[in-house]
């Protein structure tokens, strides 16, 4: 608004080339959100210590020429803090504002340039990632700076080494790596990202004892939001053993809107737990992500309440999701094959009323029993 | 790296096309046999085991799967006791008759000093197993999560299976151990009843600790829980079963006759509303003779022989339910045909149910195979009928 008042300012914002951000005001999250994380990463910063810097930064970027002015007692750390509380922002918020992102950017940067090993770390890997398309002089340097900090055994650059590794698919290799970033700290937030990563290594070698003992380690030491895979892959391994131990571990991992925990919720209330309205609930969920296992699930539960309407309306959806991959037809194919009684005798319901989806349903009870009688082959 | 996917059993679709043991004619046995890799490997051990060389008096102290200390004596052995009082020279004819009720009188006592003192070194020798599970429950929900995780291992890198570190031997006694808990009740009892102490028992055999329940007692409580089939009529019964699908009258008399859960609790449970706690004791049980089968079954393959003392194959049959409710098993065990007949109903319930898994030479898990917890095959004999003594040239 104060643009329009000030003629010049239009001008000037116009003919930028830095693209329009918002008032800092508007972006910054609540003083008692920052004060919860800051308390959670047991910093010694205060709201009031942090709010000019940020808003320092935040101003610097829109203007090129303009340096961020930091308190003169601000260390390389402190910048690194202000950079993890809006990456926690971020975590907590499962949401990603494109200006705080910019601004967490920044302060990484920043904190690089005031010589912060865990900033140069994140950077340097950061032009690994995509390395073809850098320029070789910045892969070089890059490079070199990694090997330096590998040298000096810095626990990040160790972790982010096996995480490139493990990108790669060299498995042992990022195990080795991982281990020895856990022989430096085994008790932080970052091990407990660590025993994430080597619990799924050790899931894929099908060593599940140890990758057990890996999850259980993750889930002590992090927070729920940041080893979600932890609680699915620890579900999976009791889902045998222990399933109520998994419901509870899988209901967590749906907590955090863990896309596959709703399909195994569904079918683990439905088949084993017998409780269909739970059932649903998670198959509806899973539904709205588009989720084609949840459908068949949600539609085998209509049919089991005899809710005939919603059963037909998820079959119709199911089609049209179904019907406009070619890949994906066998799957539908299959599934009318299957289920060829119950879906002929929906389609009866349309043009005959509900009568005959009875008499359709013990058609398939008696095709069930058959099927039964040629299981115990009496 | 060994491509890996996890394989959940829930879903009814990954059928077991399994066919029930036959045992009508000699030549319908040996088609069953060629069907059932695991029944043929166990007709050829069962047929080695020379069973008459195991005796329930003198029970193989080698043995890792026999745990008598821990079980009830099958069957008093009054009539030897009445045979040594007659040919006992040093008896006058005029005292054979009190002295025969003396000395039984006195072998009773005897039995009943003996298991309690068993049951105490029991209770010493588990203590280890104790600090480590806090419950039994646990070691068998653990028990079964180390044989998936072996199976899983053995299918994936295609080695052989790897052995448990529990004994049955531990296994067993560790669940017995909570019978110990009943001895204080049970001295107390006897002090006050005295010679009506077996009497009593017979009248409220839960008050007596495993080990020191009597012959007639425990044929009172196994033709009791006789009836009990959770499968209902094989020919209408569904693939997979779970446990929260059995009707609950059948779970409470299933789970009260094999105590599991006491009357009382079972009572308490419904009136409050909590079917759950039923089903998931349904379920641990059915997990319990998993392992055991297990640990059996592994001891079997890897000996070569069945060398189940007479008190644990009558529990092993007591806890499967693979008798019929007229059967008086302690009498039975000590004729030898009986005993095999007993031997055979075992054989044909392991066959039936780990024909083709990983334990058993296949390559399937058993979660894979049947589920997981399906309680529609925690007590199919694996036969249309149980087996009789009668029937035993069949199968030979």
């Amino acid at each position: 608004m104060q643009g329009f008042k000030n003629p010049r300012l239009i001008i000037r914002q116009l003919s930028s080339t830095i693209p329009k951000r918002p008032l800092f005001d508007q972006v910054f999250p609540q003083k008692k959100l920052i004060n919860k994380i800051l308390f959670e990463l047991d910093s010694k910063l205060n709201y009031g210590t942090l709010l000019p810097a940020y808003e320092s930064v935040y101003d610097g970027m829109n203007k090129l020429d303009r340096e961020p002015r930091l308190p003169t007692s601000f260390v390389a750390s402190d910048v690194m803090v202000m950079k993890k509380v809006l990456e926690k922002v971020r975590r907590k918020s499962k949401s990603i504002n494109v200006h705080l992102l910019a601004l967490e950017n920044a302060l990484l940067e920043k904190a690089a340039e005031m010589g912060d090993n865990d900033g140069i770390a994140l950077l340097a890997f950061e032009v690994l990632k995509d390395a073809s398309k850098q320029p070789v002089s910045d892969v070089e340097h890059a490079k070199k700076l990694i090997k330096e900090l590998k040298n000096l055994n810095h626990p990040l650059t160790l972790k982010l080494t096996g995480d490139l590794v493990f990108k790669l698919g060299d498995y042992n290799g990022a195990e080795n790596w991982y281990k020895r970033f856990l022989k430096l700290e085994d008790e932080t937030y970052l091990a407990g990202e660590v025993y994430q990563q080597l619990g799924v290594i050790y899931f894929k070698k099908a060593a599940l004892q140890d990758a057990e003992n890996s999850f259980l380690k993750s889930v002590k030491f992090c927070p729920l939001e940041r080893v979600v895979h932890s609680y699915y892959y620890l579900a999976q391994i009791y889902l045998n053993s222990d399933p109520i131990k998994a419901r509870f571990l899988m209901e967590s991992a749906a907590t955090e809107g863990f896309v596959q925990s709703f399909r195994a919720l569904g079918f683990l209330e439905k088949d084993y737990f017998q409780n269909n309205r739970k059932a649903l609930e998670w198959f509806r969920l899973g539904m709205e992500l588009l989720e084609v296992d949840c459908f068949i699930g949600y539609f085998d539960c209509c049919i089991q309440q005899k809710d005939w309407q919603k059963a037909s309306k998820c079959l119709k959806s199911l089609e049209e999701i179904l019907g406009n991959h070619p890949n994906a037809r066998a799957t539908l194919a299959q599934f009318k094959e299957k289920r060829k009684a119950t879906i002929n005798s929906l389609e009866s319901e349309r043009h005959l009323g509900e009568s005959s989806i009875e008499s359709a349903k013990s058609g398939d009870n008696l095709s069930q029993e058959n099927e039964t009688r040629s299981r115990w082959d009496l | 790296m060994v491509p890996f996917t996890v394989v959940r059993a829930y879903s009814v679709s990954q059928q077991a096309t399994r066919r029930l043991i036959n045992f009508e004619t000699s030549d319908l046995f040996a088609q069953s046999c060629r069907d059932n890799e695991c029944l043929s490997q166990l007709a050829n051990i069962i047929r080695k085991t020379q069973s008459d060389k195991i005796s329930d008096l003198k029970p193989l102290k080698s043995s890792t799967i026999n745990s008598d200390r821990s079980l009830p004596i099958p069957v008093f052995p009054r009539q030897e006791i009445f045979d040594q009082v007659d040919q006992d020279v040093a008896v006058q004819q005029w005292r054979k008759f009190p002295t025969k009720w003396f000395r039984f009188g006195k072998f009773v006592i005897k039995n009943y000093t003996s298991s309690l003192r068993n049951m105490w070194g029991l209770f010493k020798d588990t203590r280890v197993i104790h600090k480590e599970y806090r419950d039994f429950n646990k070691l068998v929900m653990s028990t079964s999560k180390t044989i998936e995780f072996a199976e899983i291992e053995a299918k994936v890198t295609k080695s052989p299976l790897k052995s448990l570190q529990l004994t049955r031997i531990q296994f067993q006694e560790y669940r017995r151990r909570g019978e110990f808990y009943k001895v204080p009740s049970f001295l107390l009892i006897l002090l006050l009843f005295e010679e009506f102490t077996p009497a009593l028992c017979y009248v409220f055999p839960s008050l007596v600790p495993w080990n020191c329940l009597t012959p007639s007692a425990y044929k009172k409580l196994s033709s009791k829980g006789a009836n009990v089939n959770l499968h209902g009529d094989l020919t209408k019964s569904n693939e997979y079963l779970s446990p929260y699908n059995v009707p609950i009258d059948k779970a409470v008399e299933f789970l009260a006759n094999k105590r599991v859960l006491s009357r009382w609790q079972t009572v308490f449970y419904r009136i409050a509303g909590n079917n759950d706690k039923i089903y998931e004791a349904l379920a641990q049980y059915n997990q319990y003779l998993l392992v055991d089968d297990w640990l059996l079954l592994t001891h079997i393959f890897e000996a070569g022989t069945i060398d189940l003392s007479n008190r644990e194959l009558i529990n092993a049959i007591f806890e499967r339910q693979l008798y019929n409710a007229s059967e008086d098993l302690g009498t039975m065990i000590v004729n030898e045909q009986s005993r095999k007949t007993f031997l055979y109903r075992l054989m044909f319930y392991l066959a039936f149910r780990y024909n083709s898994t990983l334990r058993a030479g296949g390559d399937k898990q058993f979660t894979e195979a049947w589920g997981v917890n399906n309680i529609a095959i925690l007590n199919i004999p694996g036969t249309s009928r149980f087996l009789e003594p009668r029937d035993l040239d069949k199968v030979k």
